[in-house]
Formats: C-alpha cells, structure tokens, sequence
C-alpha cells in the first residue's frame, strides 16, 4: 500500500510537471527537480537552440572546459515545454524512478 | 538538422565613439569567407515573433567588402623582460623565487624561462607533472642538460624554488624548500649534477615569467599560480635583476630593483595585489603594506587584449544622431554585430541621455557559468538553452570569461577586457538568464528601451559606462534626466559620484531595470577599458580570497556598494532583494499610487494590475528585484507605487539578505519588486520600476499598456524642466 502511494504521488508530480515544465511548481515537485537537475557537468542535459524561437534540439554537455556540448539526437522541439518535458522524461528513466504513462492524460 | 556555425566574431577598439573619431573593426572570418561590413542603428533586437519584430537602420552610404581572414586570441599571462641575457653574460646564472602554485599537476608549466632566438639557447625552469622542479638548459649546439627534482608540490602552498649553473663547478642544480612543513609530505629537495654545458652570450634573450617564448610575442607553457620576488643572479652571485612585484601594483609594469633598471611589464593582465607569503591579517589593503602584496597571480587563460588587427574603420560623420550602433557583418554562413554607443555631437540640453551600461555588458561577458556549473539550471529553474554564440565560446576558451567564472586554476576571474569578441554582447542573442519568451539579457533586453524611445519619437542621448567613468559628472551635466537602462549593475567610484551629483543638482532618474548601483568596479588607469571587480563579503561565482579584496586598478575596496556604505537605495530608492529567471509576474498597485504626488504617473492608468504581460517571461516584474529599505538609505518621503506578488517559488532573496538560513524562508519572507518615485533636492526626481523584466513588457499591444503608460507619463514629466517640490509629504515609506 505504502509503495503503491508513493508512486503515485510520483507519478503526479511528472503529471504537475507536464501540465506546467516551467512556472509555479509544488514544494515536492520543486524537490524532486533538484534532485533531477543535481550532479556533475558531464553528461548534462541542455537545449541547443537551432532556428531562434522554433526549433530546438537535446544536447549534452562535456563537463570539460573548451569541448562544446553535442547533440543527443536528432528530434527537433517546435516548442521550449515540449523539450522540456522530454528531458525531464529522461532524467526520470534514469534516476529509476517509476514509469510515466501519458497515455491516460 | 544541422546545428548553425559560427564563422565570424569580432570586436571595436573602443566602446563609444563621438562624431568626428574613428573606430577600428577587427574580425575573424574562421573560415576565411569575405563579408560584407555595414554600420547600422540599433532599433530593437529582439527577434522575438511575439514582440514588435527586430529593428535596425542600416547607415546608408557605409558599407565594405572585406577579404576575410582568420584571427586567433592566444590567452596566458606573463611577465616580460628584456635585455636580460646581454646583462647575464656567459658566466652562468642562479635562479630564485617564491611560488604558489593552483595546478602543480598540469606538466609543463613554465615559472621563468630565458631564451635567445638567435643561438637557440637558454634555459627553463618549469614545475608540473611527476617530474616536478625540473631545469632545462640548452647550449644551442645541440647540447642540453635536464635536472628533474621529482618533489611533490601541493596546490596552494608557498615554496622557494631555486635553480643554477655554474659553469666554472660544472653544475646544475635545483631545490625546493616548503615555506610551512607538512609531517610526511616529501615536497623539498634539492638535487645537483655535473654537467659540461656552457650558455653562449645571449645578448637577444629576454626574461620571461610564467611562461617562455615561442615566437615574438607569442607565449606558450603557462604557469598557474603566483610567483613573488623572483631574481636572477650570474653564478659568481653578482646580481643581474631583481624584482618586486610590490611596486606600482596597478599597471603592467614590474620594477627591478638590483639597480641594473631591468624594469619589465606583465603580458594578458594576471592579477596583482595579490598576498604575498608573509601577509599577515593585520594589513588587507595593499596601499597600507605593500610588502605583503608582492604576488603577480598568473593564469594560463587570462586575456586582456586579442591584440587583432584592424579590418575596417569607420569616422561618425559630425551629424549622426546618437545612439547604439553596431558593424553588421554578413557572409555567406553567418552573421555577426559589433556593438558600440555613437554619442552626441552636441549633448541634447536639458533632454534625455541613455547610460549604456558597457561596464555590465564587460562584467557578464562570454559567461560559461551554465556550461561550468549545475547551479545555472537551478537558479533558473529550467533547462539552459545555446546558441551558435554560446556553442563557439564554449568551445573557444581562449576569449575569455565573465566576472562570474573561474579560471581553469577554480580562481575567480577579477577582470574583464573589451579587446575580445564578447559573444553575448549583441543584439538577436538570448541569453539563458533572459527568463523564457525573448530571453533577454543586458544589451539586447536594453534596445526594448530603445525600440520604445523610438516608437515614442523622443530623441535620447546615448554615453556609455566608460565615458561616465573618465568623464564624470561633465557627461551628465547637459541633460534633464538620465535613464538607467535593464540591469545597471557595475559601478565605478566616479560614475557613482556623477550619478549622485547630477541627482542632487535636480537632475531627474528614470531606472528603468534593477539590481542597479550594485558591485563596485575599477577602471584600468591606462584607459584601455579593463575592469576589475573584487567580490568580497558576499560572492557570486567566486568570492576573493582574505586579504585580496581591494582592487589592484586603483586601491578602492571591492563588493557591493551596500557594503562600503553607498546602498543603490540612497539614489534610487530601490536595491536588489531578490531573483529568479524562470517567469515573472505582476505589480499591484499600493495606497502610494493615489498621493497627489504621483497622480501624474498614474494618468490614464485605471488598472489596480500592472505589467501581466510581457516578452520577459510574461510580465513586467521579473528575473532580478529591487525594493525600498529605509535602513539602507531609501528617502522616508519615497511613495511605494506598486508591489509585485506571485512569483513562482524560484524567487529567492539576494545572500546579502540573509543573515541564517531557516525552512521555506522564500515563502514567509517572498522576495518583491517595488516601483517608487521621491523628489530630490533642487527640484529633482527619481522613479524605479525595480524590475529587469519591465522593458519587456513596453511593446505589448503596440505600446499601449500600462507599463508603458507609466513610463511614457514619467518620461514626459522629467522631461519637463518644472521644478518638483514637496512639502511635507503625507505619504512615503519612512
């Protein structure tokens, strides 16, 4: 029961997320995005802007000094939140964190 | 997809020009393409599609085609002096100095090399690596003797390191002592071998710390750390030079002091005033014991000057109108602008003057900090978003940082030239500290003022930070208000003292950003345009080191105004409170907005809600705040106008604010911006928005809003020469 609650108020702090990547966030999801966004440079995710206000692409950063970021792959954001909510998808799979279905969203 | 290039950079030799002077451009084409050079006027340089669209005026008549040509930035700082080896003779050397080095792992690193192009002799004598203190002498006849001591060195601790050849005993030799014994650590020594090398007469060889020559004036091998009161001696000890760094601390130069006047100069601005190993606590100024200040930090990426050549020269014709200018470059990959303030022929009397503030743009220039640290994304609450600048400076650490980061030894960077392509000092740029929607930052958020002025036909003056700082109050003195642009921040003394005198002779202020009047600068007193900013008591990126907090430019103590006892509240009513670069919000109106004193700022204004809208992250109060504090010098008649409220959870207040940390300290104590208006003496006035984010919200709905309401009814009173006079004010804040 206990396991079962806390993913699912897990599960609604990616749902909180996804409704609004960036403004007003809860106390539990400000928490848990810093424990996302914590960590070394290297391997960290960034956008990399390719047309200004249109399109944007995942990269990673090198965490050495003089090497640029690279980009991750080749999908292109038409949207700031869409990215965003990409990567925080990313950071989630790899911080273990239960799986997110958006399919009943 | 295909991440754009960037192939052209470059940068003017001066940051404001007046009619009549000449700028020179230097350029990079990376790939060597031409380009087309233009001058335009810079209108608006938002590209945002959901703002009133990117503006410039191109200056007809002016324009070139440039071969392109490549131009490298060659970074490291040294110390240089010539005729050493005419003075040293063939009679051997000795060697001696203090160090402390930050990166004694990195190989290769040079704390003085003696080297004569002509023979292909000389000597080096390098730490680094597992060798250690290793000396190098080559005879230039194929012959080399290598000395390697293998002694540990441990970062950031003193040694004395010395080194010799003595040609008459047939010996080199090197030793390292520890200035403060550590139990166990191996890190002195010394070590002597014999040796038949002989130096020739090495009448070309010039004398070089932290580094040796490769070519001319180009360095390589550099040292990271400081060295203190190095001299060299001929091996029977009758003393060639000997220099103290303690002498004339704020220029490039380096004094001998063994009577032979072998005087030298430092190369790339390494940082001076720094402490020595026998500073103690009882002096942390260098003018009050320069003996304990006899320390040249050098560092491998320090630039000061790129030292390019200059591609195109423009002369302002006398009846250019003032403002902010660029050269446009376009070639056929790319696309570049080289920002510059064209002041006024004839200063407009009793009109409007814009401070460009040049010395913020210096300060934040080429910033890395979301490239080097995780912090970026969680002050900003959202993930970091480059460029094609961003990408090209990351990759070309050789321009050089901001004020912000660090160099490659985790020192704070003290100093910011503008002889160096700034990659984020140009108009289309977003910058991830912009917030979200335009994403603007410094100069390109500060042409919103501009647009505005614009579209409102009311002509303006441009200066910029560094006329205000060689010129003081004289720049000032001819206009009715002086604006302050989006974020003000770096401040010299004498450009405070100006602003504060034209204040108190009734000159009107319109702040129009925040966090304004804030870090105390220093201009180099050779008028190249270097600042230095030592951030002490409170640190952002870095913090100085004890000891270290007076600036090596002029002696001043460095950090925030509020420390040194001129607040920004004292002159505009406002400081900095708090930030957040996510999404900014709105201002409600307060009892203030209804005095009779401020019923012209509020006509045709009905709204109890200002700025909820905006290019900014969505609304006029956003990314850094201000607000009033009566202790901290805010005028007790100033009315509070406005309060912005609801900000998301990433505003937080300033470290200076807080004296002890406790839980949810954001939510019962929020951070705000205020807007506020006071008179001043003479029949002056000052209004703040207290917001960076206010500029953006200007052009909404085709300038017909309330903010630029506010502004437009401000400007239009400050304008007028009508004295403000207050009696006995009912309201006000004290």
């Amino acid at each position: 029961m206990e396991n079962n609650a806390a993913t699912i108020a897990l599960l609604d702090l990616a749902a909180e997320f996804a409704a609004c990547p960036i403004g007003h966030h809860s106390a539990a999801l400000a928490r848990t995005l810093s424990h996302l966004r914590a960590g070394q440079m290297k391997g960290k995710y960034c956008l990399i802007c390719i047309r200004p206000h249109q399109e944007w692409v995942i990269g990673r950063l090198s965490g050495i000094r003089g090497m640029p970021p690279v980009v991750q792959d080749n999908r292109v954001f038409t949207s700031l939140e869409e990215a965003e909510w990409e990567i925080f998808k990313l950071r989630w799979n790899e911080a273990g964190f239960p799986p997110i279905d958006e399919s009943g969203w | 997809m295909s991440v754009p290039a960037k192939t052209l950079l470059g940068y003017a030799d001066c940051m404001s020009v007046a009619p009549g002077q000449t700028i020179g451009f230097k350029v990079s084409s990376e790939n060597g393409a031409p380009y087309r050079a233009a001058i335009v006027r810079l209108v608006n340089g938002d590209t945002n599609p959901a703002g009133p669209g990117y503006q410039e005026v191109e200056v007809p008549g002016v324009s070139w085609q440039v071969p392109g040509r490549r131009q490298i930035a060659l970074a490291g700082s040294c110390a240089v002096i010539d005729r050493v080896g005419e003075m040293l003779g063939k009679a051997g050397f000795r060697l001696k100095m203090l160090i402390w080095p930050t990166t004694p792992e990195q190989p290769q690193q040079v704390l003085c090399s003696l080297w004569d192009e002509r023979h292909g002799a000389g000597f080096r004598l390098t730490i680094g690596g597992a060798d250690g203190l290793t000396l190098l002498v080559v005879d230039g006849n194929g012959g080399e003797a290598k000395l390697a001591l293998g002694a540990k060195v441990i970062a950031r601790r003193w040694y004395q390191v010395s080194a010799f050849l003595d040609p008459l005993a047939g010996e080199i030799g090197c030793r390292q002592d520890s200035l403060a014994k550590l139990p166990g650590m191996a890190d002195c020594g010394e070590a002597v071998q014999a040796t038949h090398i002989r130096l020739p007469h090495m009448s070309d060889a010039k004398l070089v710390f932290a580094a040796d020559r490769r070519a001319g004036d180009c360095f390589q091998h550099f040292y990271n750390g400081k060295i203190e009161a190095p001299s060299l001696a001929r091996a029977d000890g009758g003393l060639v030079g000997a220099w103290d760094f303690c002498k004339e601390i704020s220029s490039d130069r380096i004094h001998d002091t063994s009577g032979n006047a072998l005087h030298g100069r430092t190369l790339q601005m390494p940082t001076r005033g720094m402490t020595g190993h026998c500073w103690t606590d009882e002096a942390i100024n260098w003018r009050h014991a320069p003996e304990q200040y006899g320390a040249i930090h050098f560092h491998d990426d320090d630039i000061d000057d790129a030292g390019w050549e200059t591609d195109f020269s423009w002369t302002a014709p006398d009846d250019m109108r003032s403002g902010l200018y660029a050269a446009r470059l376009n070639s056929p990959d790319d696309e570049e602008y080289i920002p510059f303030v064209l002041r006024a022929s004839r200063p407009m009397r009793g009109g409007l003057v814009l401070v460009v503030p040049t010395a913020s743009y210096q300060a934040y220039a080429n910033e890395h900090l979301a490239f080097d640290a995780s912090l970026a994304e969680l002050v900003h609450d959202h993930v970091p978003v480059f460029g094609p600048n961003d990408l090209f400076s990351s990759a070309h650490r050789e321009l050089g940082g901001s004020l912000y980061d660090r160099h490659c030894d985790g020192s704070g960077i003290f100093t910011s030239s503008r002889r160096r392509p700034i990659l984020n000092m140009r108009p289309k740029y977003q910058s991830w500290l912009g917030g979200t929607g335009s994403g603007l930052w410094q100069l390109n958020a500060d042409t919103h003022l501009l647009a505005w002025l614009e579209h409102e036909g009311v002509p303006v003056d441009c200066i910029a930070d560094e006329d205000l700082d060689r010129e003081g109050s004289a720049a000032l003195a001819p206009y009715g208000c002086v604006m302050l642009a989006t974020h003000a921040e770096y401040w010299s003394t004498r450009m405070r003292d100006a602003l504060d005198g034209f204040a108190a002779d009734g000159g009107r202020i319109m702040n129009m950003g925040a966090n304004g009047l804030y870090w105390r600068i220093a201009y180099h007193p050779d008028g190249t345009g270097t600042i230095e900013v030592r951030r002490c008591e409170v640190g952002n990126g870095w913090i100085t080191a004890p000891g270290e907090s007076y600036h090596a430019f002029n002696g001043e103590y460095g950090g925030l105004w509020r420390r040194i006892g001129r607040p920004p509240q004292e002159t505009v009513g406002v400081g900095f409170n708090g930030q957040g670069f996510d999404k900014s919000s709105y201002y409600r109106r307060l009892p203030g907005s209804q005095d009779a004193r401020a019923a012209f700022i509020f006509d045709n204004v009905p709204d109890e809600i200002i700025g909820n809208f905006g290019l900014i992250g969505g609304g006029a109060a956003g990314i850094e705040l201000d607000r009033t504090d009566t202790l901290l010098g805010t005028p007790p008649h100033t009315l509070v106008l406005a309060r912005s409220e609801n900000h998301t959870g990433n505003y937080l207040p300033t470290v200076e604010e807080l004296l002890i940390n406790y839980v949810n300290q954001a939510e019962i104590s929020p951070v705000s911006a205020e807007m506020v208006f006071f008179e001043t003496q003479s029949g002056g006035a000052v209004f703040s928005t207290g917001s960076i984010a206010w500029a953006g919200s200007l052009s909404h709905n085709g300038y017909r809003n309330n903010v630029a309401q506010i502004s437009r009814n401000v400007l239009r009173r400050f304008l007028d020469p009508t004295p403000f006079i207050v009696k006995d004010p009912v309201h006000g804040c004290g």
